[in-house]
C-alpha cells in the first residue's frame, strides 16, 4: 500500500496527490492525443461528445454537487451557449472571440435564474430553474427572425482564428484542451476560498453567513460559473452536430445531466466524467446486447429508457457513491488487498431533519 | 473598555416577546456568561448579537459602531465569531475545510485569480492553513485533521465548532451552550480551552451555560435571565445567590 | 361569452391539474418527497384502464375501479421496495429515485404488448357529447371532468377528517415522531399514501384519457401540475386544487388572447412569477430553520 509522506503545506494544494499520480494522468493525456490517429471515427466522435458532456457535467456539478443548488433546466444553457456560437460564426467572428461571447452569454442567463434562485432552496429552485428551461426552450422555437424557430439552424464549420477548420481531428483537439481548461480551473476554484465557500453553502446556509460567505455573492456566481460552463459546452456542441434547434434542449436533456452527475458520482469532479462516459457508453451498450434479448424487448424504443431509469434508481439505491465511488472502492480494494474492511466506506446515516415548522 | 454594549433589546416573534428589553455590556478581556432556565430566550439573544435575526428594537453596538442593520455575513469580519448550540458544521467536508472556511473572513476572494491558481492564491492559502493548524495545535485535533465530520463522535464536534470560531480570528468569541453533551473529562478540557482562549489568545468570551460549576470555575461576570428579561447581573457568586435567580430555577 | 366557454374549458383541464398536484402533495407532506413520476403513473392508470375497458372489454365502471385498485398496489409497491431503503438520505435522492421510476415508466410502456408507442382512444360512457346552456356549449367530457373532481374532493376529505386511518395519516403528515409515539405505523401509512396517490392519478387519467387519448407521452401534462402546486402553496392540499384551477385557467385564456406560444410556457411564467413574490404560494407553508 502507497503511503505519501508530506512535509510541507505546498503538498496538500497540489493538483496530483504524488508523482505516481501524475505519470497515470500524464498517460492518459498521451491516449488521448493519440487516438485521433488510431481510434476509428466514429469512435473519434463519441470521444468528441464525452469531452462536451463533460464539460456540462463539470458546470453542472459545479452547481448542484458543489453548492447544492439543484438545477433542472441546464439545457437552457446549452442552448444559449449552442445558438449563441451558430449565430455569431455564421456572421464571420472566429471561435476565439465567439466562444467567449458564448460563455459570457450563458453565464448571464445563468445569474438570471439564479437572482430569484437567491431566496429559493430544494424542490422550490428545482421548479424555478424547470420553468426557466421550458421558456428558453420555447423562445428560441418562437423568435424565428434570430433563430429560425423550429426549422432549426446550419452550424458552419468551426472558424478557430480566421479560417475554417478543415481537418476535423482539429475539433477533437480543440474539444480536449477545452475539458482540460475546464477542469483545471474548477480544481483551482474548489481548492480555494471560492470552492470553500461554495461546500458551506451546500452544507449549512447559516453557518456560512457566520463566517462571512455572502450568500447573494457566491449563489450567484456559482449559477454564472455554471451557466458559462455549460454554455461553452453548447458552442463545441453545435460545431459537433453541424445542425440544432429548439427540440433538441428539452427537459429531458436537462435531467439527463442530472442522472449523469448523480450516476457519475455526486460531489467529485472525477463524477462529471465518468458520467459523461457513461451516457455515451450506455447506448452503445445496449446496442450490443440487442442482438442477445428477445426479438420484442430489443427492439423496442423504450429500451433505453427503462435501462436507464432502472440504472438509476439501482445506483441511488446501492451505490450512493456512483461510478467513480465504486472505481474508488475497487482501486481501495486492490491496494489494501487482503485487508480491505468491508464496511470502509460506509458512511454514516444522517438523518435529514425536516426543515418544516408546523 | 467596553467591546460589547447591548442596549433595550427587544425581539418579538409575531406574540410572543423571546427577548425584552434586555441591556448588559461585556469588557474586554472578560468572560461574560448569560444564564437562564430552558427557554429564557439566551439563544436568541445571542443570534441577535450575530445579526442573524433583525432585532424587533433595541441597539447593538460594537466597539463604538452600531451595527443592529447589518447583514450576517458581515458580522464576522468586524470580529464576532459564534458556535451554534445545534453544531451547524458542514458535515460532508474533513475538518481541516471545515477550519480553512472559518478564515473565510479575512480572505479577499477573487475567482478569476483563483481559477488561474496564481502565486497570491497559493501563497495566501498556505498562510491560511498555518494558521489553521496552529489552532489545531492548540485544541489537540490532529488526529482528526482530515476526517469526514459526519463520522465523528459528539465531543469532537463541538470541539470542531469551536476550532472553526477560533479560526476567523474573533476579538469576541459568543459559545452557545459550549458544554452541553459533554462528559466530565470533556467539559474540564473545554475550562481549560475557554481560560487559554482568554489568557493566551486575548480574546473576549460571552457565553451561553447550564453547567453551573463550569459557570462559576471560568466566568469573571454573568447575566441571568428569565422569559426574555433580566433578572441579575454581577459576579458568579452573587447572581447565584440572587433570589429571584433562585426563584426562577427552582420555581415559587 | 367566449369568456365563458374559455373559462369552463380552464377549470376542466385545471381540474386535472389539481388532481396530479393532489398526488404528489400528499406525498410530499407524508415524506418531503417529491414525486416527479406523477404524471407517468397518471399514463399507467391511463393504459391500465384502457387494457381494461377497451382490450378486455370489461364494462367501463368495472374497468375504473379495477385500475384504481391496481394502481394503488402499483404505488404502494413503488414506496415500499424502491423509497422505503432511502428514508434518512438526503430527499434529492429520493427525488432521482421518483425520476427513474418515470423513466422506467415511460420505457415500459412502450413495450408492452397491445400498447407500445401508438395513440389509443378511450372513451368515456359520458363521452363525445355536448350540453346547451343558453349560449353556451359544454363538452360532457369537461363536464364530467369538472363534476367528478369535486366529488373526489369531498370523499377524500371525507376520508382525511373523518376515517380513523385519514386522521392517522394527517397526524404522521405534521409529526412523524409523535405518531410513532401514538402507535401509528408510520411507514406503513407512507406507503399507503403513495397507493393513495397513485389510485387518484388513475382517477385523473380516466378523465383525461377520452380528452387527450391515451400514449406514453401523456405523463407530461404532470409537469404543470409542478406549477399548480408551487401557486397553491407546496404542502398544501387546498392549495393544489386552487392552484390546479388557476394555472388551468391561465392557459386557457392565454390560448386565446395571447400570441402563439404563450400557451405552453403561460404557467411557467406564472411560476417564476409566484417563485419571485411569494415563494410559500396561496396557502403559505411554515418553514423556517431553527438553529
Amino acid at each position: 500500500m502507497r503511503f505519501v509522506f508530506k512535509t510541507r503545506y505546498e503538498q496538500d494544494l497540489q493538483l496530483f496527490r504524488d508523482r505516481t499520480e501524475a505519470g497515470w494522468y500524464g498517460l492518459l493525456m498521451v491516449l488521448l492525443l493519440a487516438a485521433p490517429f488510431v481510434v476509428p471515427e466514429y469512435w473519434r466522435a463519441q470521444l468528441v461528445f464525452i469531452y462536451i458532456w463533460g464539460i456540462v457535467g463539470f458546470g453542472l456539478m459545479l452547481l448542484s454537487g458543489f453548492t447544492g443548488q439543484l438545477s433542472m433546466g441546464h439545457a437552457a444553457f446549452l442552448a444559449i451557449g449552442a445558438y449563441t456560437e451558430t449565430l455569431l460564426q455564421a456572421a464571420g467572428w472566429p471561435f476565439l472571440l465567439s466562444a467567449p461571447a458564448s460563455i459570457l452569454l450563458a453565464a448571464a442567463a445563468g445569474m438570471l435564474i439564479g437572482l430569484p434562485a437567491l431566496r429559493l432552496t430544494g424542490i422550490y429552485l428545482a421548479i424555478a430553474t424547470l420553468a426557466f428551461g421550458f421558456i428558453v426552450e420555447e423562445v428560441l422555437a418562437r423568435w424565428e427572425s434570430l433563430t429560425a424557430g423550429n426549422s432549426g439552424l446550419m452550424v458552419p464549420p468551426l472558424n478557430l482564428a480566421g479560417s475554417p477548420l478543415t481537418n476535423s481531428n482539429g475539433f477533437y483537439y480543440v474539444c480536449l484542451a477545452s475539458i482540460v481548461l475546464v477542469a483545471l480551473a474548477v480544481r483551482n476554484l474548489l481548492r480555494a476560498p471560492t470552492g470553500r465557500a461554495f461546500i458551506a453553502i451546500r452544507d449549512s446556509e447559516i453557518s456560512a453567513q457566520s463566517m462571512g460567505v455572502n450568500l447573494a455573492r457566491y449563489k450567484t456566481l456559482s449559477f454564472a460559473l455554471s451557466a458559462g460552463i455549460t454554455g461553452l459546452a453548447g458552442a463545441l456542441y453545435a460545431h459537433q452536430i453541424r445542425f440544432i434547434s429548439p427540440e433538441q434542449f428539452t427537459l429531458f436533456l436537462s435531467i439527463e445531466f442530472l442522472m449523469m452527475i448523480v450516476i457519475g458520482g455526486m460531489g467529485s469532479l472525477h463524477g462529471a466524467v465518468f458520467g459523461a462516459v457513461f451516457m455515451i457508453v450506455l447506448p452503445e451498450l445496449i446496442a450490443i446486447t440487442k442482438d442477445y434479448l428477445p426479438q420484442a424487448v430489443a427492439e423496442q424504443t423504450g429500451l433505453k429508457s427503462t435501462v436507464f431509469g432502472v440504472l438509476m434508481i439501482l445506483f441511488v439505491l446501492f451505490e450512493p457513491l456512483g461510478l467513480y465511488g465504486r472505481w474508488v472502492k475497487i482501486r481501495t480494494w486492490f491496494s489494501l488487498f487482503p485487508m480491505y474492511k468491508a464496511g470502509m466506506f460506509r458512511r454514516q446515516k444522517s438523518y435529514q431533519k425536516s426543515e418544516r415548522v408546523h | 473598555m467596553e467591546l460589547l454594549r447591548v442596549e433595550q433589546l427587544t425581539k418579538r416573534f409575531g406574540g410572543l416577546t423571546a427577548v425584552d428589553d434586555v441591556s448588559f455590556g461585556v469588557r474586554e478581556g472578560e468572560i461574560y456568561t448569560i444564564i437562564g432556565p430552558n427557554g429564557a430566550g439566551k439563544t436568541t439573544i445571542f443570534n441577535l448579537v450575530s445579526l442573524i435575526y433583525p432585532a424587533s428594537a433595541g441597539r447593538i453596538v460594537w466597539r463604538g459602531e452600531d451595527l443592529t442593520a447589518l447583514a450576517p455575513d458581515r458580522v464576522v469580519s468586524r470580529g464576532i465569531g459564534r458556535t451554534f448550540q445545534n453544531i451547524e458544521l458542514f458535515e460532508h467536508a474533513t475538518v481541516l475545510q471545515n477550519l480553512l472556511i472559518g478564515c473565510h473572513a479575512q480572505a479577499q476572494s477573487n475567482f478569476i485569480a483563483e481559477m488561474l491558481f496564481l502565486p497570491s492564491v497559493r501563497r495566501r492559502e498556505v498562510e491560511h492553513r498555518r494558521r489553521v493548524e496552529k489552532i489545531i495545535d492548540f485544541l489537540d485535533l490532529q488526529v482528526h485533521r482530515d476526517s469526514r465530520v459526519a463520522g465523528l463522535p459528539y465531543g469532537v464536534r463541538k470541539v470542531v465548532e469551536l476550532a472553526r470560531a477560533l479560526c476567523a480570528q474573533p476579538r469576541l468569541l459568543l459559545l452557545d451552550e459550549p458544554s452541553s453533551g459533554l462528559n466530565v473529562e470533556e467539559t474540564d478540557d473545554m475550562a481549560y480551552w475557554i481560560q487559554d482562549i482568554r489568557d493566551l489568545l486575548g480574546i473576549t468570551v460571552l457565553m451561553v451555560e447550564h453547567d453551573m460549576s463550569l459557570v462559576s470555575r471560568v466566568s469573571d461576570r454573568v447575566l441571568a435571565v428569565n422569559y426574555g428579561k433580566v433578572l441579575a447581573e454581577g459576579s458568579p457568586s452573587e447572581v447565584q445567590s440572587h433570589p429571584d435567580v433562585i426563584a426562577a430555577y427552582l420555581g415559587d | 361569452m367566449e369568456f365563458l366557454q374559455l373559462a369552463i374549458g380552464g377549470v376542466a383541464m385545471g381540474c386535472i391539474y389539481a388532481l396530479i398536484a393532489l398526488g404528489f402533495v400528499l406525498i410530499y407532506k407524508a415524506t418531503e418527497v417529491v414525486n416527479f413520476a406523477q404524471g407517468d403513473v397518471m399514463m399507467l392508470g391511463a393504459f391500465v384502464a384502457f387494457t381494461f375497458a377497451s382490450l378486455w372489454q370489461l364494462p367501463f365502471a368495472l374497468a375504473v375501479l379495477m385500475t384504481i385498485a391496481v394502481l394503488v398496489l402499483v404505488g404502494a409497491v413503488f414506496d415500499r421496495f424502491l423509497l422505503r431503503p432511502i428514508i434518512g438520505q438526503p430527499t434529492f435522492s429520493a427525488v432521482m429515485v421518483t425520476i427513474g421510476i418515470g423513466f422506467v415508466a415511460r420505457g415500459v410502456a412502450t413495450m408492452v404488448p397491445g400498447w407500445g408507442t401508438d395513440t389509443h382512444a378511450l372513451k368515456a360512457p359520458w363521452s363525445d357529447g355536448t350540453i346547451q346552456l343558453g349560449t353556451l356549449v359544454i363538452s360532457t367530457d369537461d363536464l364530467a371532468i369538472i363534476v367528478l373532481t369535486a366529488a373526489l374532493c369531498v370523499v377524500l376529505w371525507l376520508f382525511f377528517s373523518r376515517t380513523r386511518i385519514g386522521i392517522a395519516m394527517q397526524a404522521s403528515s405534521q409529526n412523524q415522531l409523535a405518531a410513532y409515539y401514538m402507535g401509528i405505523p408510520v411507514r406503513r401509512i407512507n406507503t399507503l399514501i403513495w397507493g393513495i396517490s397513485a389510485g387518484i392519478a388513475a382517477f385523473a387519467a380516466v378523465l383525461l384519457a377520452p380528452v387527450t387519448f391515451v400514449h406514453s407521452n401523456m405523463g407530461f401534462v404532470g409537469l404543470k401540475a409542478f406549477p399548480a402546486a408551487v401557486v397553491g402553496g407546496f404542502g398544501s392540499i387546498p392549495g393544489a386544487i386552487v392552484g390546479g384551477l388557476i394555472i388551468g385557467l391561465v392557459e386557457a385564456f392565454a390560448g386565446f388572447y395571447l400570441p402563439e406560444g404563450f400557451k405552453s410556457v403561460a404557467a411557467y411564467v406564472v411560476v417564476l412569477i409566484v417563485l419571485v413574490v411569494r415563494p410559500s404560494g396561496i396557502f403559505a407553508e411554515m418553514r423556517r430553520k431553527k438553529v
